[in-house]
């Protein structure tokens, strides 16, 4: 009895490690079936896209869609206020919605059209921001633009303003661009270099018949607004890398273009990033002006720049500081004495950005423009974008 | 000295013509282009926008990426939304139609995979990072790789038909490797089969199933959320409670924290390199998979 039980053990013992022997094999025979049933299915080149045969990414006829709404406060801890951003003081304001729609047009092109509602003296107002083409299989590595959109010139001023990385405009842009920047019609064509590193060269031709973010139609002139722009990428180290451009803006101010604003700038930002836990930019933007105005006593120079840091120190925060420096040079004072009118500003931030699509930020601003008192305010901005938004640009 | 410079300059051509003869290939991660280069061979010349401690939602859209897309005959990317937030828009920027979406040179790397955790019903934002199309990080399943393989080869041979048998010979070469790699280490995790880890992020899903492991809870609240104390210390609870031996991170993701969560629960941490070249070991993709399946086997011996 003894023998017989001793020798069902060792058969179940045998058949226990068999089977543990064996389970592996019949993993590996499913393994087989698996692969060959995966490589009979069809492949991405048999279905021409994936995402297209998925049916949902490759949608043609339906263009992409976002609204971003971005929502400022500001609270001026000095008697006067004298900022040139013009945010209402001591109040808070939906600044601006923004309404963006960008897709395939056809097999040629791209298309674009941003409406924006902006608050103007306590009313609202839509307007179009962009609408235009983007031509995107042009041979001989040319790329072209054709419509009303911000133009390309410098760093800012073609990121939204709900994109920036701080609430106010720096000096330099509110004086000498606008202070949401510089949109006008027409048509932009760049051509990217065929070196194994990054050179961009754009120029652009728009109608030039007014100058900022005016609302007005403009006056016609004997020739249209020119823009240059030159720019490059060099990567320094793993995800360490700079960008830098020049640019030039010739604008014709009167009607009879006789008065002519020439405008060049520099800009350089160097960037860092690892993953979504820590980010690094510095970012610096030098403008310089020469007004020619043949009917006044002199022609008019002025010039300025901002430089700002931003670090990311964690997954949802970041922080940051801009100086900013404008100053008109040369200028006749009123005992007749040539004095340079000078503007500074200083900011420093604190963002808290709990994803892609919304953050908050608190700012304190420190501005003396043009030698009155020093101006001290602080402002909150909350902005938050629904839907699909464009990847953002280096 | 005319005829001198004559064939110099046609030798230059000559020369010229050979180097540009191999089918320019650029992905969007170094395990697309480790399996791009064993399909290619000696015919293609392969290059990743990224490295292999990239993490591939928040890479950067460089200028220089344009650059190398304006070059490249196919362009190859994991899709499903990964790398939305940089790849379209250098696309669109590269001057370079023959890569666009729905070209020949453009190739989806998923198409055919079996995807995991694909939602169902209403998706909404407050759901976190959630990926509608289902989980893209399905590399790390060396099945998947195959499947990954044959996209790539028949987007080649698209491109390049004369290379076809090289192709063919090379990916039957690629997947024969990947297939006893993985009975290899599917015996090697056998005594493993069923265990529980605990992850950061959701994208070890594939790896864990082909290896019989089960994915419980999530670090992150909800994906790309980053937890708050009162979740961290649920996650605690839940590695004592069901004794989970092993948290893991993959090296782009908050290390550290994980590593705290992990030392509270009394479970091991473990960063896991699931891109190729992410460590000095996985030099190629089917390395990459062995070094990261052994190390899971370690850990979940120790």
């Amino acid at each position: 009895m003894k023998l017989q039980k001793l020798l069902w053990c060792t058969i179940a013992t045998v058949l226990i490690i068999a089977g543990g022997a064996l389970l592996p094999l019949f993993a590996q025979e499913n393994l087989d079936a698996e692969v060959d049933k995966l490589l009979g299915g069809k492949s991405a080149v048999e279905e021409r896209s994936a995402e297209k045969s998925a049916g949902f990414l490759d949608r043609t006829s339906m263009p992409n869609i976002f609204v971003a709404a971005d929502m400022v406060g500001g609270k001026d801890l000095t008697a006067q206020r004298n900022s040139p951003e013009a945010l209402t003081p001591n109040g808070v304001k939906v600044r601006s919605a923004e309404v963006g729609l960008f897709g395939g047009i056809d097999h040629l092109a791209l298309g674009t059209v941003n409406l924006a509602v902006h608050e103007e003296e306590g009313k609202y107002f839509v307007e179009l921001h962009e609408a235009y083409f983007e031509f995107n299989t042009l041979p001989w590595n040319l790329y072209a633009k054709l419509g009303r959109f911000f133009l390309d010139v410098g760093r800012l001023n073609s990121i939204h303003q709900h994109d920036w990385h701080f609430t106010t405009t720096p000096l330099v842009h509110a004086m000498l661009f606008d202070v949401e920047g510089v949109f006008d019609q027409g048509g932009e064509v760049s051509l990217l270099m065929p070196w194994q590193w990054y050179q961009e060269l754009k120029v652009g031709f728009f109608n030039g018949r007014s100058w900022g973010h005016t609302h007005g139609e403009g006056a016609v002139k004997p020739g249209p607004l020119v823009t240059a722009r030159l720019k490059h990428f060099i990567p320094i180290y793993g995800e360490l890398g700079t960008q830098f451009g020049f640019t030039y803006i010739r604008y014709l101010v009167d009607e009879e273009g006789r008065e002519i604003d020439h405008t060049g700038g520099a800009d350089l930002t160097f960037k860092w990033q690892r993953g979504r836990y820590r980010s690094f930019i510095f970012s610096t933007e030098y403008w310089y002006r020469y007004e020619v105005r043949p009917d006044a006593v002199q022609d008019n120079t002025k010039h300025g720049f901002y430089s700002y840091v931003q670090y990311q120190f964690h997954q949802y925060w970041l922080a940051g500081f801009r100086y900013d420096y404008y100053a008109e040079l040369d200028v006749r004072s009123s005992s007749g004495s040539s004095i340079d009118r000078q503007s500074f500003a200083q900011l420093l931030w604190v963002t808290l950005r709990p994803s892609e699509f919304s953050y908050f930020r608190i700012t304190g601003e420190r501005s003396d423009v043009f030698g009155t008192e020093l101006n001290y305010a602080v402002y909150v901005q909350a902005d938050f974008i629904l839907g699909y938004h464009p990847a953002h640009r280096y | 000295m005319k005829r001198l410079f004559a064939i110099a300059v046609i030798g230059m051509c000559a020369v010229a013509n050979g180097a540009f003869a191999q089918l320019r290939v650029v992905t969007t991660s170094t395990d697309l282009a480790s399996i791009a280069k064993e399909v290619g061979g000696n015919r293609v010349a392969v290059e990743s926008l990224t490295t292999g401690n990239t993490d591939l939602h928040y890479a950067q859209a460089r200028p220089d990426y344009i650059v190398k897309l304006n070059k490249a005959d196919l362009f190859v990317s994991i899709g499903l939304e990964l790398e939305a937030g940089w790849v379209p828009l250098l696309l669109n920027q590269s001057r370079n139609p023959k890569i666009h979406r729905g070209a020949p040179g453009y190739c989806v790397a998923y198409a055919g995979i079996d995807l995991a955790e694909k939602p169902t019903g209403e998706i909404t934002r407050q759901m976190g990072d959630i990926h509608p199309y289902g989980n893209p990080h399905y590399w790390p399943d060396p099945i998947n790789g195959i499947v990954i393989a044959r996209n790539i080869k028949e987007s080649m041979i698209k491109i390049d038909p004369a290379g076809k048998d090289e192709y063919e010979k090379n990916f039957h070469s690629f997947k024969d490797a990947a297939v006893k790699k993985t009975k290899e280490l599917m015996a090697l995790m056998s005594p493993h089969k069923g265990k529980e880890v605990v992850v950061y992020h959701t994208e070890f899903v594939y790896v864990l199933r082909r290896f019989g492991l089960s994915q419980g809870m999530m670090i992150e609240e909800l994906p790309g959320v980053a937890p708050s104390p009162a979740h961290a210390k649920k996650v605690i609870e839940y590695i004592r409670a069901r004794k989970v031996p092993l948290v893991l991170v993959s090296p782009w993701s908050n290390v550290s924290y994980a590593g705290k969560i992990a030392k509270e629960g009394g479970a091991k941490l473990l960063v896991l390199p699931i891109q190729t070249g992410s460590v000095p070991e996985a030099k190629t993709y089917l390395d990459m998979i062995d070094t990261s399946v052994r190390m899971l086997h370690k850990g979940l011996t120790q």
